[in-house]
């Protein structure tokens, strides 16, 4: 069970969307995931305890806050532009 | 589902400001009025726009803003339009160190937990559907704004239908 971690600036609106799009988009591919979803201030208590194998933000999450864990931006679940090469691009990290 | 929360008195059509703030000033008063935000939400709105901005590049030659903060400051949701005569510079949401020039801002609150990304799912094939997008820019009134929407929601419901029947 790979683990995922969606987060954006405060609403949870882009974060949102971009969970919805990708957990259909995995569970088409077959994989077996667990989702989690937090304002960018709360990703490093998340790390501690969601322990996710990948993070996907959909604005600019300062990549030193995510202790070497992969991150892969998400913005375009919410502009369609790019979308299934970021699939690609999650995929190929959470199935190695 | 997005057509309702669509209101004609949310739709500005050839506005003109020089800055995003104006923008926002402007769409407040109108939200205020009309009960769909709290009086908090000017200020929440410009700060969380400063600290993460909402500019996109929609991939088709043009850019938006989606503006939206926190539910708790709003009563009611609503998506409110403005189509700009001349692009205002906004930050990108992925980069904020990059301007991006926009000529519709799409300002948004959803109160309902459970519609939630329903709604979200909606409201972002809307704004990636190209011809969509360009009509609005190109519509001379508000209604004409929520018959290009509806025509569009009318249209998808039919194709449904029809796929259904086969």
């Amino acid at each position: 069970m790979k683990k995922i971690l969606v987060c954006c600036g405060t609403s949870m609106i882009t974060s949102s969307v971009a969970r919805n799009k990708l957990q259909t988009a995995l569970s088409k591919e077959g994989m077996e995931t667990k989702f989690e979803q937090c304002k960018f201030t709360e990703v490093p208590s998340m790390i501690k305890s969601f322990k996710p194998d990948v993070i996907v933000p959909t604005g600019p999450l300062d990549e030193k806050v995510a202790e070497g864990i992969p991150v892969v931006k998400g913005l375009a679940f919410v502009t369609g532009v790019g979308e299934k090469e970021t699939i690609q691009k999650i995929l190929s990290i959470i199935k190695e | 589902m997005i057509l309702s929360l669509v209101d004609k008195d949310l739709i500005f059509l050839n506005k003109k400001f020089d800055h995003q703030k104006e923008v926002f000033e402007y769409m407040y008063q109108k939200l205020y009025k009309k009960g769909y935000v709290k009086i908090n939400f000017i200020a929440e709105i410009l700060k969380r726009e400063r600290k993460f901005p909402t500019g996109l590049e929609l991939g088709y030659g043009l850019n938006i803003a989606i503006p939206h903060t926190d539910p708790e400051y709003a009563k009611e949701s609503f998506i409110a339009i403005m189509v700009l005569n001349e692009p205002i510079k906004f930050q990108k949401m992925d980069d904020p160190e990059v301007d991006v020039e926009v000529k519709m801002v799409i300002m948004l609150a959803i109160t309902e937990q459970g519609k939630h990304v329903e709604i979200l799912g909606e409201l972002m094939n809307f704004i990636q559907d190209q011809d969509l997008i360009e009509s609005i820019l190109n519509a001379q009134t508000p209604i004409n704004v929520i018959e290009e929407i509806k025509k569009k929601y009318d249209f998808v419901l039919k194709g449904l239908h029809k796929s259904n029947g086969n």
